[in-house]
């Protein structure tokens, strides 16, 4: 008979290296880090410096993919908006129904940007601002190349 | 039942919870504290506490509100989390030295007790047991799929145990802990009587927790249990000559959803995060079963309209099991009672996979020391290893 080797003796014991992960999660939320922020834009009379979330490329939702941006906008001017909302194109696009509205608190404005399927020559990223009088004003970003 | 049958399942019993015994438990463990884990924030944090000597109603959440704002300059109010009665309500707000932070206050008094940043220990009990704080990928968690694969494990233990466990039901007339007898005899006793006695728990955390891992394909799979309401319409959003125009006062907001929902206790309370959002109120209601943000308001802003709203009467299937798990899970179901159950049980629950490994590693040391003297016959295949794959007697069964 064949006495228990080492992979006998620990095989129930190698679940507990999981253990290690949310160490080294906790680690890693308590140090996050994030992209630069993208150079700030005037936007008619405001102005705004988006960041994206992550450099990873836009992920799948509902049919479509989104990109997670936050927006920084000149103190105090968050409150000076109607609505706000960002895209990805040659051209801005229209108030979207759902995703790719600014929302947030006026120190931090989030954003799940629309992306097309594929990238196309000439995209840009969109910030498109509407002060309460209905004026609109919009600023675009060059996309960097597969985010 | 054969007892070669008999066996065979006692091997898949052993299959099933010994290859992540020690993850189960830690998961068991971390799930049995975060049951008491706003209790445990009252003992540790005297600031969380909802003192009342002097037997005041509670205030209106709007009065909470003011006095948040008062006591943080600039602070701008994104959600009100109304907690137990011994706890303060959580004012949740950012403000220019503080982008992410909680206004504990006493509602009963209104007075801010602490303005706290970063992880509660609730969240962080919650995210080490539901998710071993492994991070999200928008729709998905490895770690949430994890722990709530682990309902199959809870589930599968408990069907293998009942079937080698030969009538099982003689733990509740006739219980036996031999604590006299070698440590094999009065493990193997121990984790019997606390599978037996603890079916009831086994069920519902199994269930429950198979449903998490039903949610978590469904989140993955981009299934909207609730469908997301549309923007308010754009030309409702009021257009002046530049100045912003005021929302409607929150007293309104609550006063529209208690008219449209008379025994509606508010617990959640979310200000639009844009102006083509919604007022939400969520709370409890008469429903039992149901948890407490099962009646849901959703109020335009600037109109005072109710844009949507919901009862438990009028949800379909996935919206029901999404509303009555947590309390299940939980064990809020009956407030601090069925906490103190469920802590218990919790313990069991942990207690049984630790003894289960440890009654394997005693019968694998022993059949070695014994050279194999005990093992009534070889079972599948040849053994390469034998104490390992030769249950031995099957104690008890």
């Amino acid at each position: 008979m064949a006495t228990c080797t080492f992979w006998q003796r620990w095989r129930y014991r190698i679940n507990g290296l999981l253990l290690l992960a949310p160490c080294w999660f906790l680690y890693d939320a308590l140090t996050p880090t994030f992209p630069p922020e993208w150079p700030e834009q005037s936007i008619g009379p405001f102005s705004a410096a988006p960041r994206p979330a992550d450099e990873n490329p836009p992920y799948p939702h509902d049919g479509g993919y989104l990109k997670d941006f936050s927006v920084r906008f000149c103190a105090g001017c968050v409150a000076r908006i109607r609505t706000a909302h960002v895209s990805v194109g040659r051209q801005p696009a229209d108030q979207p129904a759902t995703d790719g509205l600014l929302h947030g608190s006026s120190r931090s404005q989030h954003v799940h940007v629309p992306y097309p399927p594929s990238q196309g020559a000439g995209e840009m990223l969109w910030v498109s601002v509407q002060e309460w009088s209905g004026r609109m004003h919009h600023a675009a970003w060059p996309l960097p190349q597969n985010q | 039942m054969a007892s070669s049958n008999r066996r065979l399942w006692f091997l898949f019993h052993g299959w099933l919870s010994l290859p992540v015994w020690l993850l189960f438990s830690f998961i068991c463990l971390t799930g049995t504290i975060a049951v008491f884990s706003h209790e445990l924030t009252w003992l540790a944090n005297p600031a969380t506490r909802a003192g009342n000597p002097d037997h005041l109603p509670r205030q209106p959440l709007p009065a909470l509100v003011a006095a948040a704002q008062q006591a943080v300059p600039g602070a701008e109010i994104s959600r009100i989390m109304v907690l137990e009665p011994y706890l303060v309500t959580a004012v949740a707000l950012s403000a220019p030295d503080k982008p992410n932070a909680i206004a504990y206050l006493n509602p009963y008094t209104a007075q801010v007790q602490a303005v706290e940043q970063g992880m509660t220990f609730i969240g962080f009990m919650r995210s080490l047991h539901g998710w071993l704080l492994f991070p999200w990928q928008h729709s998905y968690s490895i770690g949430y799929y994890l722990v709530s694969a682990m309902s199959l494990v809870v589930l599968g233990a408990m069907i293998t145990g009942l079937v080698v466990y030969k009538r099982f039901w003689r733990a509740f007339t006739r219980p036996r802990l031999r604590l006299d007898r070698d440590a094999r005899t009065w493990l193997g006793d121990l984790h019997r009587l606390g599978g037996v006695w603890s079916l009831w728990f086994l069920l519902v955390i199994g269930l429950t927790g198979f449903w998490y891992l039903v949610q978590a394909v469904l989140w993955h799979s981009g299934v909207h249990v609730w469908p997301e309401a549309e923007p308010v319409a754009l030309t409702e959003v009021p257009l002046t000559d530049g100045t912003p125009p005021p929302m409607i006062p929150l007293q309104q907001v609550l006063a529209t959803a208690q008219a449209q929902f008379p025994q509606l206790e508010p617990a959640l309370l979310s200000m639009p995060e844009h102006n083509r959002d919604y007022f939400s109120v969520l709370g409890s209601g008469d429903a039992i079963l149901f948890d407490r943000y099962s009646f849901r308001v959703f109020i335009n802003p600037w109109t005072g309209a109710v844009a949507q709203s919901n009862t438990p009467a009028d949800m379909n299937l996935l919206q029901t099991l999404t509303h009555i798990a947590d309390p299940l899970h939980y064990g809020t179901i009956g407030g601090l009672w069925t906490k103190t159950i469920w802590f218990l049980f919790g313990l069991v629950l942990s207690g049984m996979s630790i003894s289960g490994f440890l009654i394997y590693g005693k019968r694998t040391v022993k059949g070695v020391r014994a050279g194999r003297t005990k093992v009534r016959k070889p079972l599948v295949a040849a053994p390469d290893c034998l104490p390992d794959k030769s249950p031995g007697q099957l104690e008890g069964a």
